[in-house]
Formats: structure tokens, C-alpha cells, sequence
């Protein structure tokens, strides 16, 4: 067995007990939270075990830039923190950094959003960048949907962990998509051991075929 | 570093020498820089392993020192690691857990945990 389901059990005693939610520190419309400081506070203490005072600090962001979060980000790291010094970086120019370039053209395809980023002398193009709401989170909704059509139900909102873990094992990428050949072909293309996935309650669920192939083409399409 | 530093500029200054003395010296001179040359060469190709060695050694301590630690916050994990480094050291769903209202008012605890 894993050593994820393990834990997960531990988590499933815990969820009768806490509310889970997301963070998103970095996103352009919401506040940074106010429980973003006891997270990072709680990574460099307990798990890097560093004091603060000794390091300085690069932070990536999304391109688009809100100014009263870049505030509220600073203020936690230098008021609660106590870091040395702080830089905000985009993500998609230090990326375009890592291949050698510092000219270019930037897809960065996120949980939420995908950005296109034309990148000349490492500053980013602000009027012909380009935003779109896709991300990996819809792909895994619409494998959830087909996989609660087959009559299994999982609910997105409550174990997105685990829908993340199903996505990242089980979707499939096909060469040249034509639907309608993959599912009435007399061939297995996908063998039925493979369409098998244990959950961490150790239950065993049969996915369908048309889930596998469908849900990443949202990207594509 | 410095010692085949030094040498590289003895051997420089010796052709120097010989060649400014070439006119007026004979053929002797050559013939010994010659010989010290190619003894300075084997002597140089050996030293130059443990040179390269230890210039590696220098090299990855210069840009292995921790100086900055890199945050990359994201929607789905937060990726933590410091600079210099090939991977990130710690990569995080970027969740938290607060205690439901109807339990008692405790202080809120932050739920995260790897995944490998």
C-alpha cells in the first residue's frame, strides 16, 4: 500500500473535526488570507527548521500584479517573518531564464488559469499578454463528471486531493483523437487492469474509458 | 589555483627571455626551454587532475552556499527550496484546516502534509 493512504486515513479521522480550505496566496482578485503566515511559518520552523532572520527571499508570482497584495505579502514577510530582504519575480520570465532565453514566448498553464506571455530582455509584455479561466482543475471536474455519470460518487469539493491523484494516474493523452474509433475498436487499447484504481479507502473503481481519454482534450480543443 | 597560475606565467616569461636572447645567444638556450617546457608539461598535465579537482570542489561550494530561499506559491502546491539547488526541498498542497465552529473555540491548526 501507499504511504499517502496511510496518512489519508489519519486525515479522514481528522475531517469530522476541521474545515478544509484552499489558498490561493498569490491570486490577483482575493486578499492574501490571514492564515497564510502560520502556513509559511509553520514549513520553516517545523519541517526546514530555519530561522528567518538568517535568509532573504524570492517569491514568484503571477504576471498580473495586484498592488495591495504585493503589500500585505511584504508586510507578513518583514513584520511577522522577519526576513532579511524579499523580491517578487513573475514566474513566467524565471522559467523562460531556466532554458537560457531571456526573450520569448511564455505558456504557463496553471491550477486555475493559463497565461501567454511574450517575454523581451526578461520584462514581460503587458498589452499583448493573454489570460484564460482553463486550468488543471477543470480537467478534473470534468473527469469527476464522467466518473459520476458511470454511477460512482465522489464529491469534488470535499476530497480534491484525492480527484487530483486520480487525474494524475488515470487520464490519458491519445496521439490522434478520434472519439468514436477508440471506444468501438475491437482492440484494448487501455487494458482492464489499468482502468482499475484503488481509492484510499481501499475500494476498488472501475473508470470508464471515455473519461480517460476525454478529459485532457479540454486543453486541446 | 595560483601555483599553475604562477606557473603558466614562469613558462611565459622564459620564452620571453629566450626569444629576446635568440639573436645574441645561440641555440643552446632553445634546446634547454625546450626540454623545460616539455618537463613542465607532464608535471602540468599530472597536476592538472588535482587542479581541476579541486577548482570543481570551489566552484560547487561557491554556488551551493544557501543564501536565498525560493517560495513559488500556487494554487494547487506551494513549492519551497533554496537556491542553487537542482529540486525543490519541500513541495506542499497549499491547504489549511480550521476547526469547525460547533467544537470548541481552539486556536486553528494548519493541516499539510507530502506527498511522494
Amino acid at each position: 500500500m501507499n504511504k499517502y493512504n496511510e496518512k489519508t486515513k489519519d486525515l479522514y479521522k481528522l475531517k469530522d473535526l476541521y474545515k478544509i480550505q484552499y489558498l490561493n496566496p498569490c491570486d490577483h482578485k482575493t486578499p492574501i488570507h490571514a492564515n497564510f503566515k502560520d502556513f509559511l511559518r509553520e514549513i520553516l520552523e517545523n519541517r526546514l527548521s530555519i530561522q528567518p532572520n538568517d535568509y532573504s527571499v524570492l517569491i514568484t508570482g503571477s504576471p498580473i500584479k495586484n498592488h495591495d497584495n504585493i503589500r500585505n505579502l511584504a508586510q507578513i514577510i518583514f513584520d511577522d517573518l522577519q526576513f532579511k530582504s524579499f523580491s517578487l519575480i513573475n514566474s513566467a520570465s524565471l522559467s523562460l531564464f531556466s532554458t537560457g532565453r531571456t526573450s520569448g514566448l511564455v505558456l504557463e498553464c496553471g491550477e486555475a488559469k493559463t497565461f501567454t506571455v511574450p517575454i523581451f530582455e526578461g520584462f514581460p509584455l503587458y498589452h499583448a499578454l493573454n489570460k484564460t479561466k482553463l486550468g488543471g482543475r477543470n480537467v478534473t471536474s470534468l473527469l469527476i463528471e464522467e466518473i459520476n455519470r458511470s454511477g460512482i460518487s465522489i464529491d469534488i469539493e470535499e476530497d480534491l486531493i484525492d480527484c487530483r491523484l486520480i487525474k494524475e494516474k488515470m487520464s490519458v493523452v491519445p496521439e490522434f483523437y478520434n472519439m468514436d474509433s477508440y471506444l468501438n475498436s475491437s482492440e484494448d487499447i487501455i487494458s482492464e487492469e489499468r482502468m482499475l484504481y484503488r481509492m484510499p479507502d481501499s475500494t476498488i473503481i472501475k473508470i470508464p474509458k471515455k473519461a480517460r481519454l476525454m478529459s485532457s482534450e479540454l486543453l486541446f480543443t | 589555483m595560483l601555483d599553475g597560475a604562477n606557473k603558466v606565467s614562469d613558462l611565459k616569461n622564459k620564452v620571453k627571455d629566450n626569444l629576446t636572447n635568440k639573436d645574441a645567444g645561440g641555440s643552446k638556450n632553445a634546446k634547454q626551454t625546450a626540454n623545460a617546457i616539455d618537463e613542465e608539461k607532464t608535471i602540468d598535465d599530472k597536476n592538472m587532475l588535482s587542479f581541476l579537482e579541486g577548482k570543481m570542489k570551489e566552484m560547487e561550494t561557491e554556488y551551493d552556499i544557501i543564501e536565498t530561499l525560493v517560495i513559488d506559491m500556487g494554487n494547487a502546491y506551494t513549492k519551497i527550496g533554496f537556491s542553487g539547488e537542482d529540486l525543490p526541498r519541500l513541495i506542499v498542497p497549499s491547504i489549511y484546516g480550521s476547526l469547525k465552529e460547533d467544537i470548541n473555540d481552539k486556536k486553528s491548526e494548519i493541516l499539510s502534509f507530502e506527498i511522494k
